[in-house]
């Protein structure tokens, strides 16, 4: 029997596990952290290459490790969680329902809430690519779940639009698995990805970057056959007398990350311009008692700043609660 | 011999230009003792960090593929030979985050550890 916590995390990942450790240590002792995922530790747990946590513990460390880390002093601190438990809804009172595996369907009365859901990514839908639907389009956070913790390939002959740092690190990591990578296309003039990710993951092996580049036509059937490839002029819009044919049985999107505000939104916190949870100076949304942090209040660069988030919100859901005792 | 080197050290990004004289390797371009040093070894026998995941037999754990890194920094010409060695290797012990999962691999002087815990 799941009882009602003083302070309810939705979302386990990096922000959420911060959040949970940073609230225990202001003196909340009743905490409740929901997962969805079979696991803690959220995107992290896929990406397994290292540049994490050189700021938070001063070592290049792999997403799992980050993770683990987090989750020892979870243990530690004996920090209650469920896993395989979405939130269905939250209501402006605080009231939160969910689904759990093991527990069935909750409705709890938290008088607190900090929102940890991280973000998604772009997909194909959002970005409109002319052509057909065929198997093989998928984001580079897709294919790296399924090479990365279900063990699957994701295709052979690759092409990925976005040269954004999932992207690029998708680039090596199908390399390595033996996929042939033809070619990043980037439709800016200028990679969004860090220099160390353009030297290791596209220099090191080869992959040309195609800058200013876009995909104008996807082709296939039933599986992915080839793209079309265009320059784009200065208002971004392909130049379609310029373009060329790429076979290829997989297209990977690595076109940029969305905040993931739909649960609080529906309750009536108000959205900030750049699409993630407005907050104030105390990193509370326009719902009294709801707090965000990290990738839902907007996406981050490091890891590290998304735990400096979660420390943060934990520590002020905490005054809150003990304030309004 | 020549050589265009993008330094990886910090975001700043120098493009170092490395030229073998003789003996000597004459290095222009670096804003800082670090990079020169970065381009010296990118120019003689680069190294990077190695990760990958091996595969964790059945009743184990309920994670089925184990991430794993290179202790420290490998020679980047036995990357490719490294993942086909961890496409290899089964794990079939219960291993936590840091225990060594391939030792000395392939003999380069840095071993394999596991990334989490089964």
């Amino acid at each position: 029997m799941v009882k009602n916590p003083e302070l309810l995390i939705v979302g386990g990942g990096s922000a959420g596990m911060a959040a949970a450790l940073s609230a225990r240590k202001s003196g909340i002792q009743d905490i409740l952290i929901l997962e969805t995922d079979p696991y803690l530790g959220g995107v992290l747990r896929q990406c397994i290459h290292t540049g994490f946590g050189l700021q938070t513990f001063g070592e290049d460390l792999t997403g799992p490790e980050y993770a683990g880390r987090y989750q020892d002093m979870m243990e530690e601190e004996k920090i209650p969680y469920l896993l395989n438990t979405p939130v269905l809804e939250i209501l402006p009172d605080l009231t939160v329902l969910a689904i759990s595996r093991t527990e069935g369907y909750l409705e709890l009365h938290p008088k607190a809430i900090v929102a940890a859901t991280g973000c998604r990514e772009r997909s194909a839908g959002t970005i409109a690519i002319p052509g057909t639907r065929p198997a093989g389009v998928l984001t580079a956070g897709t294919a790296q779940r399924y090479i990365n913790i279900e063990g699957y390939h994701a295709g052979r002959e690759v092409v990925i639009l976005g040269s954004g740092d999932i992207g690029l690190i998708m680039a090596r990591r199908l390399t390595l698995e033996g996929a042939h990578v033809k070619c990043v296309a980037e439709l800016m003039p200028k990679s969004g990805g860090l220099t160390r990710n353009i030297v290791q993951c596209l220099e090191d092996f080869d992959i040309p970057l195609l800058l200013s580049t876009t995909v104008a036509e996807i082709h296939g059937k039933e599986r992915v056959t080839g793209v079309t490839l265009a320059p784009v002029d200065e208002n971004l819009k392909p130049i379609l007398e310029k373009s060329w044919y790429v076979a290829c049985d997989t297209l990977l999107l690595s076109v940029g990350l969305v905040p993931e505000t739909e649960l609080f939104s529906a309750a009536g916190a108000e959205i900030e311009r750049g699409n993630g949870l407005k907050v104030d100076e105390k990193l509370m949304t326009s719902i009294p008692g709801l707090f965000g942090c990290g990738n839902v209040v907007k996406v981050h660069d490091l890891v590290d700043r998304v735990s400096r988030q979660g420390e943060l919100a934990g520590r002020y859901a905490a005054e809150y609660i003990l304030g309004g005792k | 011999m020549e050589k265009k080197i993008t330094c990886t050290v910090c975001p700043r990004g120098c493009t170092i230009l490395a030229i073998r004289e003789g003996e000597k390797l004459k290095l222009t371009g670096a804003a800082c003792p670090r990079g020169e040093a970065y381009a010296r070894e990118e120019f003689t026998d680069p190294k990077r960090m190695f990760t990958s995941t091996v595969r964790v037999a059945e009743g184990i754990s309920e994670i089925t593929l184990l991430p794993v890194k290179s202790a420290g920094p490998v020679p980047k010409r036995i990357l490719f030979d490294l993942a086909e060695l961890c496409r290899e290797v089964m794990v079939t012990e219960t291993l936590k985050r840091g225990d060594v999962v391939v030792q000395n691999a392939l003999g380069c002087g840095v071993d394999l550890i596991a990334g989490a815990n089964l």
